[in-house]
Formats: C-alpha cells, structure tokens, sequence
C-alpha cells in the first residue's frame, strides 16, 4: 500500500473512533439510574381509609410517659404507588438509628421509658390495632412511629470518558451521586389515636466514585444520608416537643390532658462528681495558700 | 461549734437506719396536702440508698459546718427556714412529684450561702476560689435542667429521678441567706 493510502486509511479510522467515543459520550452523560425506598405512616396507620377518621376525645397523657419508638414497615395498603416490602434499612441499622434518638430524650422527668419496638413487631397496613397490640405486650402509652424516603441518583460526568481505558474504571471518579433522605416521626397517642406532634428530618449527601466502587458507595451514602437525616429529625423533634409542651400548658381543654401516676418519686442527689470537683478545688487553694 | 449542723446529719443516719423512715417522714404530696407538715422539714432527711446518703452528707457537713463556723447567725436560721421553702417550691412547681426526700437542696443552699459569705468577707486573695465554687453550682443546675446530667448517684430505687429543681431553690436560699446582713 503506498504510503498516502497508508495515512489516508488511518486518519479515517481515528475520525470514526473519535466520532464513536463523541457519540457514546453523550449517551453516558444522559445515562443516569435513580433508585429509592421508602415507607409511610399513613399507608401503615391507614391503609384501607381514603380520608382518616379524625379522633373524636382529647388524648390523656399520664406522666411519667412510657414512650415506643418504631419505624414504620414498608408497603401495605392497596395503592400500587407504594414502594413494595423487602427493601431499605437493615434491622441492624434502624435499631442503631432509633437508639440514637432514644438517647437524647431518656432522662426527662416526664419520660419513665423509651422502648425500641422491632419493625417485625409490626405488619404493613397493620394500623391502630397492631399498634395495640404491640402496645400491651410492651407496654407503653405513646408511639413515636418513624417514616423515610431516600432516593438516590447516580450520572456519569465527561470524567467517564477514562471508562473507555479499563484502569480509568478503577482509578476516575466518573460518576456523581447524589442522595436525598426524608425522615419524619409522628407522635400518637395510642388509646384516643390522636396525632399529638410530628417533625421532619432531611439530608442530602453528594459524591463521587468511580464505576467499580458505584455500588459500595451509594451503599455508603444511604447509611450516610440516614445518620445525617436523624440529627435533624433529632433537632426537629426537641422543638415541636418544646412547642407541644407549651400548647398543652396553654390549652389543655383541646390538645391534651395531663395527670399524673401515683409512685413517681423524685431525690435531691449531689454525687460523688460534685463532691470531688469542690474537693479539687478546694485542694487547689490549700496548694496555693502553702506556696 | 457547729452543733446544728451535726444534728442535722445525725438525724439523716437516724431516719436512714430506723424501719419505716420513708414512709414517715418523706415529703408526701397527698399526706403533706392532708396537714401532715413535719414532712416540709423531714422530707429532706430521707435518702433512697446509703450512695445518696452519703454523698449529701458529705457535702452538707463540709459546708455546712464551715458555714456554721464563720456565720452563725445565718447558717442556723437556714436550717430552719430554707427546707420548707424548697419543699414548697416541689409542691407548687413540680405536680407530678408524688413524693421527695434528699438533703441535696440543702447541701446547695449550704454551699452558696458559705460562697457568698465569704465573697463578702475575704480578702482578694480568695475570691476566685468561691466564684469557682458558685460556678460549679451553676454549672451542675444548668447540666441537670438542660436534661444532660442523669442522677450523679444513681439511687437503689430505679423509679427515683434527680429533682434538678430542689437544687435551684436551694441555690436561690442560699444566696439570699448569704446576702443577708449580718449579725
């Protein structure tokens, strides 16, 4: 072959290939897979209501409360918009997510105690009747039921391009992620069914990774998302206690009623803590005085 | 001679020993209401398990005795006057408590009027130790109120809570007994 045909034909070859990778480029850029999961109190509290019967007495609250906290199970309900049963958090990771917000409200006079139901304990669509019948076997008065919604979106960037080489699968972070977390917890009170306050949590954690490690890291993300989630639910849930708190010292005729349980028992303690800390320092005057 | 403050914490082992301490000398909501009164000064007397006893007693021989040494004539009004007003502040303040013992609200109370005392009388070589001391007590009220510090001793009976708002009247008596004129 002489040798302008020789360069002729491998100057076509390269046009096509850069045409090729131009081409599929901007089928990778528009390639994007979202995913989701996600669970309702309504779908649980609710499921065959279209429009919820609104409770028709005032809820009794008798402190000290004894509290649950459960996440809602996914599905249940007939509407087919509903994400189906099998996916999410693991059993593990929303056991560690509720002890988390168990944490920061244990200790309060007016909370005898916060038990973590298991979201076995309850069944999709299982509504107030399941929720009393968990109620008598734990025995609680009032349920914070928790809910989420995560989506998660990944899309390829121009960084893809290196895909094309097999290292650059490896080594490019050629893929951006992106997960949005919404959590809410609503309060019931179980006997009168009354909503007494909800709050709402939200996050949304950005990231790159390449295309190997896409799986592990929106994997990753998730569980981010929900931690991150729950620090705000946490935030949002002391304000509309604080709000709910005042409302019924305003209005106890419409939003709750509060009576008291025989046996709450209160003690003034100083503690070891307080003692030694003024031990210390009055340890640290006699050193000085001595100086 | 701080003899009242010895009798004081002579009669807290007293009640803590004797069978049926609690029931006849805590600060009952209903029996109190009902005209048993004695309970605004003996409910203080009674402790829920000896870590809580001897804690309290600790703290309020240490400053209660000091206290009694350097001012008399406002430390033993104190022992009088101060526990029945804590206790009527539990009453009117804190409904749900159906029943308080614990000489903490005392032991704080003992503890202010001590700091301020001396914040009034020492040389400028010394205050900076009892503005630590006050701001240790603030520092506790403002971790317990703010729900961060559970009861510092746990007490044998878990149904017992630490009553952040027996040491907030203590306090608020021992200061203003501090501040008193002196005799």
């Amino acid at each position: 072959m002489s040798s302008r045909k020789y360069y002729r034909a491998h100057w076509m070859l390269a046009l096509v290939l850069a045409v090729a990778a131009l081409g599929l480029n901007g089928c990778f850029s528009d390639h994007m897979r979202r995913s989701g999961r996600s669970s309702s109190v309504v779908a649980f509290l609710y499921p065959d209501i279209k429009e919820p019967i609104a409770p028709s007495s005032i809820p009794v609250l008798r402190l000290p409360l004894r509290v649950g906290i459960a996440f809602v199970p996914m599905g249940g309900g007939k509407n087919p918009n509903y994400y189906p049963a099998g996916s999410g958090l693991s059993e593990m990771q929303k056991n560690q997510l509720l002890q988390r917000v168990a944490a920061e409200f244990k200790g309060r006079d007016y909370i005898e105690s916060i038990e973590i139901v298991p979201t076995t304990y309850l069944r999709p669509g299982g509504g107030f009747d399941n929720l009393e019948q968990v109620r008598r076997m734990l025995n609680f008065d009032v349920v914070a039921l928790v809910a989420f919604d995560q989506v998660q979106f990944t899309n390829e960037n121009v960084l893809s391009l290196a895909y094309w080489t097999i290292v650059g699968a490896y080594v490019v972070h050629g893929n951006k992620n992106d997960t949005q977390t919404l959590m809410e917890a609503a309060v019931y009170d179980i006997a009168s069914r009354n909503l007494l306050f909800r709050a709402p949590g939200a996050s949304q954690v950005k990231a790159g990774s390449t295309l190997v490690d896409t799986d592990r890291r929106l994997r990753e993300d998730s569980g981010k998302g929900f931690e991150q989630a729950t620090d705000d639910l946490i935030k949002n849930l002391k304000t509309q206690l604080e709000d709910f708190r005042v409302r019924v010292r305003q209005a106890p005729e419409t939003v709750a009623r509060i009576e008291h349980k025989p046996g709450y028992k209160g003690g003034g303690a100083l503690g070891w803590e307080f003692a030694a800390t003024l031990a210390m320092l009055a340890g640290v005057r006699w050193w000085l005085r001595r100086r | 001679m701080p003899w009242v403050t010895g009798f004081v914490a002579a009669l807290a082992l007293v009640v803590y020993i004797a069978p049926g301490g609690e029931g006849l000398w805590a600060l009952e909501r209903g029996r109190t209401l009902n005209g048993e009164a004695w309970r605004l000064w003996t409910g203080h007397l009674v402790h829920f398990g000896a870590a809580h006893l001897a804690w309290d007693l600790l703290v309020v021989v240490v400053a209660g005795g000091w206290a009694e040494r350097v001012a008399a004539g406002r430390t033993r009004p104190f022992y009088l006057i101060a526990p029945p007003i804590i206790a009527a502040v539990l009453l009117v303040a804190a409904p749900e408590l159906t029943a308080y013992g614990g000489l903490s609200g005392v032991g704080v109370g003992l503890v202010a009027l001590l700091a301020v005392e001396r914040l009034r009388g020492d040389g400028r070589s010394e205050r900076w130790f009892w503005w630590m001391v006050l701001a240790v007590v603030g520092a506790k009220l403002a971790l317990e109120s703010g729900g961060r510090l559970g009861p510092l001793t746990p007490f044998a009976d878990p149904a017992v809570r630490s009553v952040p708002l027996a040491h907030a009247a203590g306090l608020v008596c021992g200061v203003g007994f501090g501040l008193a004129r002196k005799r």
